[in-house]
């Protein structure tokens, strides 16, 4: 499948006691539609770092991002906050490991919270979604009245709301149990059956086996693998 | 989602987080209102009453008396002074001292006096309808007057004592009797404090008596002991005084003295003025506070926001709209306990003799234009106090809002 999100020569590094320590190292990463793609490493090993910069939320000391654009692949090096928000709305959705709903408002209002078309059909695509990850019967609810794994796919419909090709998730089933585990790795694989592009985040074997593809962070390098899910399937 | 459904949404959600601020700046709010209400009635019957009226184009003429060359003030000297440019006319005052004897024994010192259409006292108690112009043996008095409430005797005949000239000097009481038609609020004090206004004749009668001169002589010889000269439009009243003191009259225009409001209500109106700064810089300060608290909680917040797609503007708009609405609520919150304030104060004030008269009305609130841009401008502080620490949570980069990813 094409290239959805890509990452080119990306760098980064952070201030440590005085001097420069180096995260990222010159990390190329392509995340392709239609596949599962896990991203390991031992903590501290700058997985989130690398989400980051490909979810558009911090830029890279060097090199450079390229998102999937509604038309066509744009290199987004160079633009300004509000059109690098405009492509993180539209183009992108984020999972995060504490589910980060707000908490005063109900299930359907968080996912409703990035939407960026009309008000009226806002509501039903968000019920849609809500129905979508199982959860219908609790659009009204607020995120405290539900459990950890129901906060994490409310989470994962707000990230659908407005339809994106490329799915970024940072530990998202790390404060969960096995069976919503299960759940939500399951609803994964059906985004990228859809052929959305899926990038998870994970020091979790069962979360990586699952993957597609599987790149592993070492000293700010990245070696990549694909998996044997992925072999089994390409023949 | 739309910005300001989400800050609606926000408040709603977050009211308890706002109610301090809320109550803090209606509080505030609502003193200011009710001060400003009835300092502002006040001021609206006087403008009314007074300041619209003739008074405020009136200039009073007295007598020269230490000025031998000059004619007193006579039908003629009316006559004279009416033909001045910019006169619209010219009314006369008589003036006599008489007593009034009460059934308690009390004998009230009380000044006769000619009524002029351009200055009629704002009666609180009468018998009839229109009073003046008073028929003959009919007296208008204040509702009190050294210490005696004559308001009570309002529709009775009252025992009255002139005074007969006997030599200069000498004279000696005539007792008679006077029927008190009316009462008005002694705060009015444009003819002495005890001015008790009497017909024309009736006012002659005893000052022609008290003065020995033959009554038909009276106004010829001895003259009125005050003239007001109207003049057409209050801006030509400095010129018609100059015009009436070049011809050797002593003339001062009443402008000066009706300026001033009662003591109390001059203070009520400087406190809802200071107020109305204080409610200023209470709601800014709360805004500035309640914002900052508010966005360090909810930095949390502001990142998911922002890395869900929120520009740094919409996360402005949205914090500063809040801070809107609390406000907007904050000001009508105010109104609603301003009218409440004022009201009371104005039941409180109406029992004083003194301030009854300016205290129209029963819901005291500025009127509709001053209301309205009250309530603009306590959103618009609030609003502004918030706008720089929702600036500083608003450009706070989505990663770092989220620190504890
Ligand atoms: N904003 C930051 N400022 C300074 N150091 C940071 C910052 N973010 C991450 N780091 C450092 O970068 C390294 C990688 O962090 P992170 O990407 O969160 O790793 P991981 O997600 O793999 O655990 C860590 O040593 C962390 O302390
Ligand atoms: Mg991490």
């Amino acid at each position: 499948m094409n290239a959805l999100l890509r990452a080119e020569g990306v760098g980064k590094s952070y201030p440590l006691r005085g001097r420069r320590v180096d995260v990222l190292r010159e990390v190329d990463l392509t995340v392709r539609g239609g596949e599962i793609t896990a991203l390991v490493g031992h903590s501290g090993s700058g997985k989130t770092t690398l989400l980051h910069i490909l979810g558009l939320l911090t830029q890279p000391d060097s090199g450079r991002v390229v998102v999937e654009g509604a038309d066509g692949p744009v290199d987004t090096s160079g633009l300004g906050d509000d059109a690098l928000a405009g492509l993180r709305r539209r183009r992108l959705g984020f999972v995060f490991q504490s589910y980060n709903l707000l908490p005063q408002h109900s299930a359907l209002r968080n996912v409703l919270l990035p939407y960026a078309g009309r008000r009226a059909e806002g509501e039903e695509r968000a019920r849609t979604l809500l129905a979508r990850v199982g959860l219908a019967e609790r659009a009204d609810h607020l995120p405290g009245e539900l459990s950890g794994g129901e906060q994490q796919r409310v989470a994962l419909a707000r990230a659908l709301v407005n339809d994106p090709p490329a799915i970024l998730a940072d530990e998202p089933t790390g404060n969960l149990d096995t069976d919503s585990e299960e759940l939500l790795l399951g609803l994964f694989r059906e985004l990228a059956d859809e052929g959305r592009a899926v990038l998870l985040v994970t020091h979790n074997p069962a979360v990586s086996e699952f993957a597609d593809v599987v790149h592993r962070l070492e000293r700010g390098a990245l070696v990549t693998s694909e998996t044997q899910r992925k072999k089994g399937s390409a023949k | 989602m739309n910005v300001f459904s989400l800050a609606l949404a926000n408040v709603l959600a977050l009211r308890r987080r706002l109610f301090g601020l809320v109550a803090l700046v209606s509080v505030a709010a609502a003193v200011c209102l009710g001060a400003l209400g009835i300092a502002g009635r006040a001021q609206g019957v006087t403008d009314t009453g007074v300041k619209e009226s003739n008074a405020n184009r009136s200039i009073t003429v007295d007598r020269p008396a230490d000025r031998p060359g000059t004619a007193p003030l006579t039908d003629r000297t009316a006559a004279r002074l009416a033909k001045l440019p910019h006169v619209e006319s010219v009314q006369h005052r008589a003036q006599v001292s008489f007593g009034v004897l009460t059934d308690a024994g009390d004998t009230v010192l009380l000044y006769a006096t000619t009524h002029r259409p351009a200055l009629t006292p704002p009666i609180t108690k009468s018998v009839r309808e229109d009073l003046f112009p008073l028929r003959p043996g009919e007296i208008v008095t204040p509702a009190t007057s050294q210490g005696v409430d004559l308001s009570a005797l309002v529709g009775q005949d009252v025992e009255t004592e002139t005074t007969r000239f006997v030599r200069p000097g000498e004279g000696t009481g005539v007792t008679g009797h006077a029927r008190l038609v009316g009462v008005y609020d002694p705060t009015w004090q444009l003819d002495n404090p005890d001015a008790a206004y009497a017909a024309d004749p009736t006012v002659i009668g005893w000052a022609a008596q008290r003065s020995g001169e033959p009554e038909k002589n009276y106004l010829a010889t001895i003259g009125y002991d005050q003239l007001t000269v109207v003049a057409r439009t209050a801006a030509d009243v400095p010129e018609v005084t100059e015009a009436v003191q070049r011809l050797g009259y002593p003339a001062v225009t009443l402008q000066q003295q009706l300026d001033a409001l009662p003591a109390v209500l001059e203070m009520i109106r400087v406190v809802g003025q200071v107020l109305l700064g204080v409610l200023g810089v209470l709601a800014f300060v709360g805004a500035v506070t309640v914002t900052g608290a508010l966005s360090r909680q909810r930095a949390q917040e502001i990142g998911i926001l922002k890395a869900v797609g929120f520009r740094t503007r919409a996360v402005l708009t949205m914090l500063v709209v809040e801070m809107a609405v609390a406000g907007a609520v904050a000001a009508l919150l105010g109104t609603v306990l301003g009218a409440l304030l004022g009201s009371v104060a104005a039941a409180l004030l109406r029992g004083s003799a003194d301030l009854a008269p300016y205290v129209e009305g029963w819901v005291l609130l500025p009127p509709p234009v001053t209301l309205l841009l009250l309530l603009a401008l306590t959103v618009l502080v609030v609003a502004a106090g918030s706008l720089v620490p929702a600036r500083r949570a608003a450009r706070m980069s989505p990663t770092d809002a989220m620190k504890d990813w």
